[in-house]
């Protein structure tokens, strides 16, 4: 269902004078703006609405794109009939209330990963997408990148013999970006945030700095440590490599180290390892050194790593093999985002679309409980459920904070 | 400039072994720094939920929301029992549910905890709180799919609190009694009932279905809805859905109109190539993807149609159409395209050329470069080379000795893709008599044709080397570069000493430009040896990328070369280089490398910029 292999822009403007998109940005801080220039250098695509509950946020993305118009409330932006989609780029906590009201609006997403907070909300937006024919991209854009497209390939026509391991290295500790992880004590937010809005279906807490604004991910209550943050993009690859786009793990354990912040209570070190059918083992780790970061899938005859900074393997000379037009050959993207917009028109189904990123999050969320409990959790990838452990069952889920719900 | 601030939890002595004591703690927490109790008793409670541990603790959860001094207290302490909370937590959550400051906290809790008794109290609590606490208890209900609500929820469905009448309709879509579905077939129509209606369809029975689709499909349900409900019809029905996606096609939506072509081709290839030609130009390119994409019988021949078509848009997707659907037989057809078209249209083609699946394909391409001429014969070529023909390297070689030279460089580019070790001796010739940017491609040509050869031999290339010229050995330096072949180290080291500069430069950057980190050492002697200053420059320089490129060394490893390389370096550029380097190798190694060189005014921008990343990304990694 792609555009083919090799596709250049088939779907111009000046080819095609109703080839174009009025896009709305819900979420315009650090991913949100510069995404949105993203779009804005695809010449379809007009940026007519912009959403944030800081104001400081919205005035800078409104100064980038001055023709739009700005909006502080996600539901009145999605009313906006002319809006055709939208790219979301909220905290993780508003992935599945945004989703799946835009999906029932009749707007196609560009949506960031991870998919959703927890897998219940990823799956009710998954249920949505489908309801309504939505065009889903998740913001999974290393498949558009050609060194991953062709590991992956590599790996998937057998050039390494049949995988036993997988290693995936991801990013850990927990990065203060602004250098604000020592703004801890609770006090009034700010004039420009909408505090009550900004924590939404999350449980309340009073404002401190650190809880805001990219260190949002580093608390459980609005992200999932920066395992969920990486698992949409090399567990993504890894499970591309192995094409598990539609399954999932049968068991999963994980450990974590406590945080040493009283804010960000996700852990700054962490292993999670989930084993698949047919002797499959996949090591999912963070800030141990003991995986190479990125993603490598040990064969029989070999290896294939690939990370952004590069592709390896051993015998080198894979990295020369050719994939042949009669082995399995994976869709060449080159743009992403332009694919989206691509997809949007064709309404073709897009490179990671939804269902795809709920399976890519899930060893991510198993892991995640399988730590909090001490447990191995045993999971059903067909009935995407978890076996004989309904205390950890619970867990796939969380009670939104009033008035919020999908 | 903030320092490395290692944040610790300012906390009182963490009594692991004794949760009384825990919950004594947490009972006096307010929110702030002082986290540790509740940390320790939010593990605990996970690790205990599930187990023959849990209705300890939880009766120490129950005991605690007793004795807390605080709303952060109690909140911790429903946090916990959300976990692990059964029907002993509910009576405590009952009282909480009613009193405003922890209605929220309560409902939350409840809602998690599964069995009748909770229900109950949910239940009861709805009449008897505010709105704001209404709508949360509504929610709650339909999470649970609480059928003993419905009698209940359903008066709600008219409330003039929008919020809470949206809430009661996604309750009752969750339910799904078929009291709770006649309550949403006879609600007022709105956003949130047809979405609820939506989700009810495609858990029921083929008629229940049509009947809700039947009360969703009028024109003013919004696009959304409509699109919806044809499509979950088209899933359902096909037959039925058929005539409405047909009048679809033409809808003044093009989205509308987009959907009804893809759900079409899916479900009736045929009516859709039926009703084509009277499509807009953007439906009949989404057609013909479409009808590609599923393989619908008949569609290679408006494939073929479609890339005579008046739309560039269209013909583009029908090319796109062929690498998928083209046999053997569309190859001149594509060729010639590709040939005579630029931009989209002679990519889409060449595409297509490259991806058609069928093994006769390559004989077809090979069989017609031999009679072909020009254009037509470079994109024959071309495609060879990109479908990796094993059995062309002859063809290609031939190719590669003609008069044209626009057939000679694409031939030496397609022989990158598909020679063997076989050919290496005639590339070898071949080059030898090229010249120019003509030499440089076959460089790269014989570097991929090793690479990609069991074992990389270099032996070929070893031998030309004691036999050639001065311009032939520095392309051979620059081949055996480009291999990575460890046995080529000793001829290109004995080059970098030899007497002639040229050679010794080519030399240099054969081993700065290595795929692995293996003359590291070789080139950190030359940094700080070699007699020409250009050739340090450039061998630090090659040192510095190669420490870079991927390993299994750790970050620590990582940083320690760099740091061998700034204390080598010379001159601020190399520096910069450095200090842009070890950014991206996080660890306390790589930030003292970035503090010392803070001193030096001219990196010292470069080298703050260096710390202040670093001190932020290592700021909170566990010890």
């Amino acid at each position: 269902m792609f555009l083919g292999a090799g596709t250049a822009a088939v779907l111009r403007a000046d080819v095609l004078p109703s080839a174009r998109v009025s896009l709305g940005v819900i979420g315009a801080g650090w991913m949100g703006f510069d995404t949105m220039k993203i779009f804005m250098g695809d010449s379809r695509v007009q940026v007519t609405a912009i959403c944030d509950i800081d104001s400081v946020h919205l005035s800078n993305a409104l100064a980038a794109a001055p023709s739009a118009r700005g909006f502080h409330e996600f539901e009145e932006l999605l009313a906006r009939p002319e809006i055709d989609a939208v790219y979301m780029a909220v905290p993780d906590h508003w992935h599945g209330i945004v989703a799946v009201a835009a999906a029932r609006a009749g707007k196609d997403i560009y949506g960031e990963k991870p998919l959703a907070h927890n897998w219940a909300e990823g799956k009710a937006i998954c249920d949505a997408v489908a309801r309504y024919g939505t065009v889903w991209q998740t913001g999974s854009w290393q498949r558009s990148l050609p060194d991953f497209r062709f590991a992956c390939e590599l790996v998937r026509n057998g050039r390494v013999g049949k995988v036993s391991k997988v290693e995936v290295g991801l990013p850990a500790g927990l990065t203060d970006w602004d250098g604000l992880g020592h703004q801890v004590e609770p006090g009034p937010p700010p004039k420009t945030l909408d505090w009550q809005r900004w924590l939404g279906p999350a449980p309340w807490v009073p404002y401190a700095p650190a809880r805001v604004h990219k260190t949002w991910r580093w608390n459980y209550d609005t992200g999932g440590g920066s395992l969920m943050d990486w698992v949409g993009h090399h567990v993504d690859i890894a499970h591309w490599g192995l094409g598990l786009d539609d399954s999932g793990p049968v068991s999963v354990q994980g450990s974590g180290e406590p945080s040493p912040h009283p804010i960000w209570n996700t852990p700054p070190r962490w292993r999670v390892t989930a084993r698949y059918a047919g002797d499959l083992t996949m090591l999912i780790s963070g800030g141990y050194g003991e995986v190479r970061p990125g993603t490598r899938w040990i064969g029989e005859h070999g290896w294939v790593w690939v990370d952004r900074s590069g592709i390896d393997a051993s015998p080198r000379s894979l990295l020369s093999s050719r994939i042949r037009p009669d082995e399995v050959r994976l869709p060449v993207v080159t743009s992403h985002h332009r694919q989206f917009i691509d997809c949007v028109l064709t309404r073709a189904e897009t490179l990671a679309p939804a269902r795809v990123a709920l399976r890519s999050a899930t060893p991510g969320w198993l892991g995640t409980i399988a730590m909090r409990t001490g447990r191995t959790i045993r999971w059903d990838p067909v009935r995407q459920k978890i076996l004989d452990d309904s205390a950890a069952e619970r867990l796939l889920a969380r009670a939104p904070r009033s008035p919020w719900s999908i | 400039m903030k320092g490395l601030v290692i944040l610790t939890v300012a906390c009182s002595v963490l009594l692991a072994a004794d949760p009384e004591a825990l919950v004594r703690q947490v009972a006096g927490y307010d929110f702030g720094p002082d986290v540790a109790a509740v940390r320790e008793l939010e593990a605990l409670a996970y690790h205990s939920a599930g187990t023959p541990d849990v209705s300890r603790i939880e009766r120490l959860l129950i005991a605690g929301l007793d004795s807390s001094r605080s709303l952060a207290a109690k909140d911790a302490f429903c946090r916990d029992l959300a976990i692990l909370g059964g029907d002993a937590a509910v009576p405590k959550l009952a009282e909480l549910l009613l009193e405003p400051a922890t209605a929220e906290m309560a409902r939350y809790t409840l809602e998690r905890i599964p069995g009748e008794r909770s229900a109950t109290v949910l239940r009861d609590a709805l009449p008897r709180t505010s709105s704001g606490v209404q709508t949360g208890i509504v929610v709650s209900l339909g999470r649970r799919r609480d059928a003993a609500s419905v009698t209940a929820l359903k008066p709600l469905l008219a409330s003039k609190d929008a919020r809470l009448a949206e809430a009661t309709a996604a309750a009752l879509g969750s339910i799904d009694t078929p009291e709770a579905r006649g309550a949403l077939m006879s609600a007022t129509p709105s956003t949130t009932v047809s979405s609820a209606l939506l989700e009810i369809a495609e858990k029921s029975d083929p008629v229940t279905a049509s009947q809700i689709f039947q009360r969703l499909a009028g024109a003013e349900q919004p696009e959304a809805v409509r699109i919806a409900v044809l499509t979950a019809l088209a899933r359902v029905d096909a037959r039925r859905a058929a005539p409405f996606l047909r009048a679809a096609l033409h809808s003044e939506s093009p989205r509308v109109q987009a959907i009804a072509v893809r759900t079409l081709a899916q479900i009736d290839a045929t009516a859709l190539m039926s009703d084509f030609l009277r499509l807009a130009d953007r439906a009949r390119m989404v057609g013909v993807e479409a009808l590609a994409s599923f393989g619908a019988p008949g569609v290679l021949r408006l494939l073929l149609d479609a890339t005579r078509d008046a739309s560039e848009a269209v013909r583009v997707a029908a090319l796109n159409g062929l690498a998928k659907a083209g046999t053997p037989a569309e190859i001149p057809l594509l060729a010639a395209r590709a040939a005579a078209t630029s931009g989209d249209e002679q990519a889409a083609a060449r595409g297509a050329l490259i991806a058609i699946r069928d093994s006769a394909a390559d004989a077809a391409i090979l069989g017609a470069i031999p009679s072909a001429a020009g254009k037509m014969k470079m994109e024959l070529i071309r495609a060879a080379g990109q479908r990796g023909t094993a059995s062309s390297a002859d063809v290609l070689l031939g190719c590669a000795a003609e008069n044209d030279r626009a057939v000679q460089i694409e031939s030496i580019r397609a022989l990158r893709e598909t020679a063997t070790a076989a050919q290496v001796p005639a590339m070898l010739a071949l080059m030898k008599s090229s010249a120019g940017s003509d030499r440089t491609e076959w460089e790269r040509t014989l570097a991929a044709t090793i690479r990609r050869s069991p074992g990389a031999p270099v032996n070929e290339l070893v031998s030309a080397y004691g036999s050639g010229d001065a311009g032939m050995r520095g392309s051979l330096l620059s081949v055996l570069s480009a291999v990575g072949n460890s046995a080529a180290l000793p001829l290109i080291r004995s080059a970098a000493a030899d007497g002639d500069p040229e050679l010794q430069r080519r030399a240099v950057n054969a081993l700065a430009g290595w795929p692995t980190p293996e003359p590291m050492s070789d080139l950190l002697v030359l940094a700080r040896t070699a007699p020409n200053p250009t050739h340090r420059i450039l061998a630090l320089r090659g040192y510095i990328q190669l420490a870079q490129l991927p390993s299994s060394r750790t970050p620590s490893e990582t940083a320690a070369l760099l740091k061998t390389a700034i204390e080598a370096a010379t001159r601020p550029e190399e520096k910069k280089l450095i200090l842009s380097a070890v950014q991206r190798v996080a660890c306390p190694e790589s930030l003292e490398i970035a503090r010392q060189e803070t001193g030096d005014p001219q990196v010292a921008a470069e080298a703050k910029a260096a710390e202040t990343t670093l001190e932020h990304e290592l700021a909170y990694v566990a010890k």
